[in-house]
């Protein structure tokens, strides 16, 4: 008798575990599932903001150049989570990495479409850099990174 | 919609977790201009940058105050170093 009721409780507790799995698994297939529509709006509107030269360049490369509105610098913003706008030489050679994005939980499409427009405008290209934190190259061809 | 209408509606795109937000404003109705020049100025005051252009191929330029003409205004949360 007492073998049976720790069989039904042990039973009880397997059941309650795969119940809680079942309901994590449902909220992250939701919340990816939302992930993907955020990351999907965020994408049109970044090809929206982009011109013709550059929306190909984004498709073939996952990556467009920006002419600074104040510098007049060439700038690459590339599809990374982290440290992805590099300033480029005259020789076309990254000369360092720049790192700043909007705050919040936001796709990173909107991050990209954000670091777009903010260096591309004579006056928040000025703040723009004055945020973002200097990270050095490493002596790889551009192209690769 | 016809392209008289369209010509007419402005789209304030709001980056948040979702994409982004949209807010419409017919920009001969004066009540949702008002509300949009609300929206524009209470995220303003949160930080935020506008970037607006008069005709939404043009390039965006950054502006500060709410112009119920343009026909496209991006709504982009501050810029911080990472």
């Amino acid at each position: 008798m007492q073998g049976l009721d720790r069989a039904a409780a042990l039973f009880k507790r397997v059941r309650g575990w795969l119940h809680a799995a079942l309901l994590a698994k449902e909220r992250w297939d939701r919340q990816a599932k939302l992930r993907a529509r955020a990351e999907q709006r965020a994408r049109s509107l970044l090809l929206n903001l982009l011109n013709d030269e550059q929306r190909y360049e984004f498709e073939a490369h996952g990556f467009f150049y920006v002419t600074g509105g104040g510098s007049r610098d060439r700038y690459r913003i590339r599809l990374d989570s982290a440290v992805n706008v590099d300033l480029l030489g005259e020789d076309g050679k990254v000369r360092y990495h720049l790192c700043a994005r909007p705050t919040g939980d936001i796709p990173m499409y909107d991050v990209m479409a954000g670091q777009l427009l903010f260096l591309q405008d004579r006056t928040t290209e000025t703040h723009f850099l004055a945020q973002a934190k200097k990270h050095v190259t490493l002596s790889f061809p551009p192209m690769l990174r | 919609m016809d392209k008289a209408t369209k010509l007419h509606t402005g789209v304030m795109n709001i980056m948040d977790e979702t994409g982004h937000r949209q807010l419409n404003w017919n920009m001969s109705d004066a009540k949702e201009i008002a509300a949009a020049r609300k929206t524009f100025d209470r995220l303003i005051l949160r930080g935020h940058t506008a970037f607006g252009a008069r005709h939404s191929t043009d390039l965006k330029r950054a502006i500060t105050t709410f112009d119920p003409t343009m026909e496209e205004v991006v709504m982009v949360p501050r810029i911080v170093g990472g």
